[in-house]
């Protein structure tokens, strides 16, 4: 493949901030030449409070990748999440002139589709089409050809709050990089990690990131839910900091090296070391049962409201290519075990498609936990890349209406 | 079909559960209040116990298919299922089988739910063979955690020590030796619990020792002859069920059963309790109660020892109504806060806020 020039995308999380820079290779994939990320501070639940600190994170990482990568970049894609991101079913009817649905009528009801009146306060980020109706009759994956008055298209509309979006547009660009688009986090990971025949055979994504989780289902080869949830790993940390009186660095430690998602009939009796938290201060130890109960708790309620939504979608039983997990909460221990006990279904961690190449050599982390910045990377080298680009995305940006 | 009114009830869970509690009351024979609560209709059999289908409507009376989350499902679909057939009970003893579908997913979720109504709990729960493979192992120690945490009194009776000798390479025959001997144990256990003897030990004192929560370790003899109080110690000497470690958490009390005929001496009585106190440490407290039946134990001796260890679970969550739980929720919100998050936008999920740490939410009491 080829691209005009390297691509970017920028992810403010709440546990770091990460860019990672794109390549097109001769053999038409895309190849993560380069990532750097340090870790975040002015932001909680995927949202800026402090605009300078967000800004120094991004203009850290910028100078990292110039030094260790030799790469000075000026635009990237941006990665949005948070609970402020919200998703509306959309209804969009178009009168057709001919008496059957053309070609220029789909064109036609897909540009109004895009026309979304959202309020002011509100950006839309991403418009994906569920189905098409036509008269009476529902659910039509491709109307092209049928006989019909009123062309109908049911799509899912994701936005963000527009201020909040701004807040990063404008951390970044005083960091001297051009935000070329903003793109749903959520999307994005699943892309990273679903291929087209998991997505007709239903999947549901959740990445689970510092301060949000964002879940993505897909069936028939679609988007059909979108949501996010303002808990992610920071409440897990703060829960243990909380519950055993320590710092959050220790708490944090402690969830990264020694906390079950489950809690397990040997963890009776046994303790956890908890690090100094400064020379001249004791070691302590917490009770590893009363951890991972802790633990256990948070995770356990943030999978059942997660089915719950789910299900009220009526989307549970149609997840047949079961549940993927993503981000860095992912690596908790047993959260798989756990999750899979919730939905009753297989889950396993995401696998980057293999359309990308050389994240191994410059990531540091297991793939899963760079999802979406890989499925941002996939974004912005798709708006860039010429048509064979496109054409070894078809299936995973079809049908996807950027702003 | 037998429905005697007691405030103690055996309920069995799950296929393994089911066959438990029938092989409960064959040995026992009528005068159990029984429930058996499964996924498969065919668990119901011709009627010999009470029986109520779980999940009806979601698993149409099929089983689960060895998947704990659709029992855990469809047992949270309706949990006052069983609440009709608890009517006066005040304890609930349940059997069940771990590494499957029903005994792993719903034991959970009916512990919880028997604890919101003031109901004790102890539930026996087998752990599968090494040889049933990793799966159904990992399924039962996942299973375990939410039992420990909601159960007053939860026994891990891994079948590869409850049948240390089993003699056989048939996986069938393995599993009916085992669910077997569970059977046996427990239906002595009744029997301190319901036969008269010369020192009664009865379902509200049996309450009492298990409101203090802990888990529990099992395990019974059985001997003959001259020297039958010291083969019994020796039996529990090597019984893997009773084997402490260096990480168990200490002994807190011992519930002693002695059940035999007219010939029981009270120099055995003393040599048994003796002989558990030094095994299990002198702090602990000693809860005895026999059973004199000449008819069924004429020549022999039987002990039950129950032995409960301190603290081991105290994570659940207090026996309250939900607007209990909430105004605790509040209490905890005003004392913690949103901690970090005081900054964000609160996240609101069924009017929690889901910022404050959820074991707090919860109530749950930690084991420190």
């Amino acid at each position: 493949m080829s691209l005009s020039a390297p691509v970017a995308g920028l992810e403010i999380g709440t546990s770091r901030t990460v860019i990672a820079i794109g390549e097109g290779r001769d053999d038409g994939r895309l190849e993560v030449a380069a990532l750097g990320s340090i870790p975040s501070s002015g932001v909680r639940k995927s949202q800026i409070i402090e605009m300078t600190q967000a800004r120094y994170s991004i203009e850290s990482v910028l100078k990292k990748l110039e030094e260790q990568f030799g790469y000075a970049i000026g635009h990237a894609c941006l990665a949005i999440s948070g609970p402020q991101v919200r998703t509306t079913l959309m209804n969009t009817q178009w009168q057709l002139e001919r008496g059957f649905v053309h070609d220029d009528d789909i064109a036609e009801i897909n540009a109004r589709a895009e026309e979304t009146n959202l309020p002011p306060e509100r950006t839309q980020l991403e418009l994906h089409p569920i189905s098409y109706g036509l008269d009476e009759l529902g659910d039509i994956p491709s109307p092209k050809g049928m006989n019909g008055n009123l062309l109908k298209l049911r799509s899912l509309c994701i936005h963000g709050a527009t201020q909040r979006i701004n807040d990063a547009r404008t951390a970044a660009n005083a960091a001297k990089l051009e935000i070329t688009e903003a793109c749903f986090s959520g999307t994005c990971a699943a892309n990273a990690v679903l291929s087209p025949q998991d997505k007709r055979d239903g999947a549901l994504v959740i990445d689970l990131g510092g301060g949000s989780t964002t879940f993505t289902a897909w069936t028939d080869g679609r988007l059909a839910y979108a949501g996010v949830l303002g808990v992610g790993g920071d409440h897990v940390t703060n829960d243990i900091h909380t519950a055993f009186s320590i710092s959050t660095a220790q708490a944090e430690q402690i969830k990264t090296t020694a906390a079950s998602a489950i809690v397990m009939a040997e963890d009776s009796g046994m303790r956890v070391a908890v690090p100094s938290s400064m020379p001249g201060f004791k070691a302590a130890s917490i009770s590893r049962r009363a951890l991972n109960t802790v633990v256990n708790a948070r995770m356990q309620e943030l999978f059942t409201v997660i089915r719950s939504k789910i299900d009220d979608a009526n989307l549970l039983h149609k997840l047949n290519g079961g549940v993927i997990l993503t981000g860095g909460g992912a690596a908790l221990g047993n959260v798989v075990q756990l999750a899979s006990s919730v939905f009753g279904c297989g889950v396993r961690l995401g696998a980057i498609v293999p359309d990308i190449q050389g994240l191994d050599k410059v990531a540091g982390v297991p793939p899963f936990a760079c999802a979406t910045i890989v499925g941002l990377l996939m974004r912005a080298a798709a708006a860039d890349s010429r048509p064979s680009f496109m054409d070894s995305f078809t299936g995973i940006f079809k049908g996807i209406f950027r702003k | 079909m037998n429905t005697p009114h007691s405030s103690l009830m055996l309920l069995g869970v799950g296929g393994g559960g089911a066959a438990i509690a029938r092989g409960i009351l064959r040995a026992f024979g009528p005068g159990i209040r029984t429930l058996i609560l499964d996924s498969d209709a065919q668990s119901g059999g011709v009627g010999d116990v009470p029986f109520t289908l779980l999940g009806g409507n979601r698993l149409a009376g099929r089983g689960t298919g060895g998947q704990p989350a659709s029992a855990r499902a469809a047992f949270q679909d309706n949990p006052a299922i069983i609440d009709t057939a608890l009517e006066g009970v005040r304890t609930v003893v349940i059997v069940t089988a771990l590494g499957g579908g029903t005994g792993g997913g719903a034991s959970g979720e009916l512990l919880k739910h028997l604890h919101t109504l003031g109901i004790v709990t102890l539930i026996f729960a087998t752990l599968p063979f090494a040889f049933e493979g990793d799966e159904r192992r990992r399924a039962a120690h996942t299973a375990a955690g939410p039992i420990e945490q909601h159960a007053d009194v939860s026994v891990f009776l891994p079948l590869d020590d409850l049948v240390a000798d089993a003699g056989t390479d048939n996986m069938r025959e393995a599993l009916a030796r085992g669910l077997d001997t569970i059977s046996a144990g427990v239906t002595l256990f009744w029997r301190i619990l319901e036969k008269p003897g010369y020192i009664h030990f009865d379902a509200e004192r049996l309450r009492g020792i298990l409101s203090a929560n802990g888990r529990g370790h099992f395990a019974t003899a059985v001997a003959q002859g001259p020297e039958r109080a010291q083969k019994v110690l020796a039996s529990f000497a090597e019984n893997r069920l009773l084997a402490r470690k260096e990480s168990s958490p200490p002994v807190r009390s011992i519930l002693v059963g002695v059940l035999a005929g007219d010939d029981l001496r009270l120099s055995e009585i003393s040599m048994i309790v003796s002989g558990l106190t030094a095994a299990f440490g002198s702090e602990a407290d000693i809860e005895l109660g026999t059973v004199n039946d000449e008819s069924t134990f004429s020549g022999r001796l039987a002990v039950v020892a129950f032995v409960f260890e301190q603290g081991a679970t105290t994570v659940r969550p207090a026996p309250s109504a939900a607007g209990q739980q909430r105004k605790l929720s509040e209490e905890h919100a005003a004392l913690v806060g949103n901690g970090r998050f005081h900054r964000a936008e609160k996240t609101i999920w069924n009017d929690e806020d889901l910022d404050i740490p959820t074991y707090l939410r919860r109530s749950l009491t930690l084991d420190r």
